[in-house]
């Protein structure tokens, strides 16, 4: 292996440690299941990898690693959401194995399962990536005062499912 | 606390090692394959370059030494003495070669002078632009023509189930159960929000999405419904005003309300309790995974009839009552579900599981039961073939409620619905 390759292994494991947690919960968050979030960890960093050297700085790449990774989560949603309608069976047998292991936490999954992708990326990058609503507004490109509509609707929404546990702002 | 749990929920989700290699392997391989296809581009460029260059140089190297300055003193004197009229053409001439001419004034006049800086060396443009998006390899083709022929595919399922929308009414991850009582059951889709009641068999409540102008289905998951039924509130296209619209049922009319009124006058139907592993979930009942409980040991649960496109039904309403063993299936679109799906040649089974089993025994008192007690007869069709230009259904404008319910329609599933009609107050 040449020096160049070398440096791009070196460079591409670092990606990884750093940023593959992250991509592949966000995934797991809006996909609900594990082998499509992990299509998605492998399309995301394959093109990571083919612009690896254009990023300004960290928030950058991370900004744009989020948005990569639920643009790519909309796009096999919705290129599943009518090949669902004919093949239900296999859907549920698939995702029944992700439900049954993480059933164990139960109700957490089956809250969060009633929220729409929309809300449920948003609480995650609030609460779990703990970005500002200005991050996360430039992460999922969009405006700061939709993404506070959003985060509100969400917590209501929450508050509803999970009556009375309070959220923690 | 909620943000503890959910931290400690996702803690716990990383992506495996393997698929890490298996990412990994790929990208790479993707990447020097890449950068393959640019070094042969490259080289090949580079060659044609090199020897376009070779040519130039060498002319430009033999004229160098072969210019001849002679007169270069004559010429200077021309132009200080030059008259205007010589001046100007001079001038010019002089500008192009001001750099020589001062150069070489040095140089004696009248002898040969070689240029001793040697050849300048002259960057010949590109001929080919970088192309980032490079030919692909073997494996990167096949997949892009088993990703178009999935396209495609989805494609043609996707016009089936254009043509079938009436019937199907969107998929059941698309469709909320927002309120049931004895009465009424209130949903809401991709279509906009719908309440039927479950007595007349009528839909009394029709708020379709376009007219709304909801910007995607997901705007549509802030619909909530008052505890009484008798309200139902949304959010309209995002903005920061939080204002809902407001539908009161009895009055049939539209208002707006901030929504922290809403909140604060309104408590927000609770019943709604998710299910999983339910007798009805042979209906693909999973993705709807959402029931109300009427009274113990009764429960109301939306379904859709048919896993498939070719067992085709629309999206039903499913009291289950397990004293009596009984499930009573309210198929919300009716007739129109059934003549539209019938229209396309689809079949229409009405409602059973999908291997054609019987849910429940029959009941016991007599009464007549839609055909539960023999097996449904099935005729699974092969997929609806799609034409070259298939027809557009357009959507029937759905009616305004009206004061005076039109009495349903009576056909054999009407009837069989009426007779086992066994709503307690």
């Amino acid at each position: 292996m040449d020096n160049k390759e070398k440096t791009l292994d070196e460079c591409f494991d670092a990606a990884i440690k750093k940023y593959g947690d992250m991509v592949y919960r966000i995934a797991m968050n809006q996909m609900k299941n594990g082998s499509d979030a992990d299509d998605v960890f492998q399309e995301v960093f394959i093109k990571w990898l083919q612009h690896y050297d254009e990023f300004q700085n960290n928030e950058h790449e991370k900004a744009w690693l989020i948005r990569v990774t639920i643009n790519q989560c909309k796009s096999i949603l919705k290129s599943s959401w009518y090949s669902k309608t004919g093949e239900m069976g296999e859907e549920l047998e698939n995702t029944l194995s992700y439900t049954d292991i993480v059933q164990e936490d139960g109700i957490l999954d089956e809250i969060l399962n009633q929220l729409p992708e929309k809300y449920r990326i948003v609480i995650h990058l609030f609460y779990y990536e703990e970005l500002s609503i200005l991050q996360i507004s430039q992460a999922l490109n969009e405006k700061e005062s939709t993404i506070r509509t959003q985060l509100t609707r969400a917590r209501r929404k929450l508050k509803q499912l999970l009556k009375g546990v309070e959220l923690d702002v | 606390m909620f943000k503890e749990d959910y931290k400690k929920h996702y803690d716990e989700i990383h992506p495996s090692p393997e698929l890490i290699e298996r990412t990994k392997k790929m990208a790479l391989a993707q990447y020097q394959s890449k950068i393959l296809k640019l070094n042969e581009q490259g080289l090949e460029e580079k060659k044609v370059e090199e020897e376009n260059y070779e040519t130039e140089k060498i002319e430009y190297t033999t004229k160098e030494e072969k210019i001849i300055f002679l007169g270069m003193g004559k010429r200077k004197i021309l132009q200080i003495a030059g008259g205007l009229a010589a001046g100007v053409a001079l001038i010019t001439v002089g500008y192009l070669f001001s750099g020589t001419l001062l150069k070489q004034q040095r140089d004696s006049i009248g002898t040969v002078a070689e240029n001793t800086t040697g050849p300048i060396n002259i960057d010949l443009p590109s001929s080919t632009p970088f192309k980032k998006e490079e030919g692909k390899n073997e494996e990167t083709k096949k997949s892009e023509e088993k990703k178009k022929n999935d396209q495609q595919k989805q494609q043609a399922e996707r016009t089936t189930t254009t043509l079938i929308t009436l019937a199907k009414m969107g998929n059941g991850d698309g469709v909320r159960l927002d309120y049931a009582s004895n009465n009424l059951v209130i949903f809401h889709g991709n279509f906009g929000i719908l309440g039927y009641n479950l007595a007349s068999r009528q839909l009394v409540v029709q708020i379709p999405a376009k007219k709304y102008q909801f910007p995607d289905m997901w705007t549509m998951e802030n619909v909530s419904v008052n505890q009484e039924g008798t309200k139902i509130a949304w959010y309209g296209p995002a903005s920061s005003n939080m204002e809902m619209d407001v539908y009161d049922i009895a009055a049939k009319t539209y208002s707006k309300i901030d929504s922290m009124k809403w909140q604060e006058e309104n408590y927000d139907f609770s019943g709604i309790v998710s299910v999983s592993g339910s007798n009805t979930d042979v209906y693909s009942s999973k993705a709807t995974n959402m029931c109300v409980k009427l009274s113990e040991n009764r429960t109301c649960q939306l379904i859709y009839q048919a896993p498939s496109l070719s067992l085709q039904a629309s999206l039903g309403i499913a009291i289950v009552d397990m004293d009596a063993k009984i499930e009573k299936i309210y198929d919300v679109f009716g007739n129109t579900g059934r003549q539209v799906a019938q229209s396309y040649g689809v079949s229409y089974g009405g409602y059973h599981n999908e291997n054609g089993e019987k849910i429940f025994e029959s009941n016991p008192t007599g009464t007549e039961n839609p055909e539960e007690t023999t097996e449904p007869n099935i005729e699974p069709t092969e997929n609806v073939p799609v034409t070259e230009s298939p027809v557009e259904v357009t959507a029937t404008p759905v009616p305004e409620p009206t004061e005076n319910v039109a009495k349903p329609e009576v056909t054999e599933n009407s009837k069989r619905l009426t007779q086992s009609i066994d709503i307690v107050e």
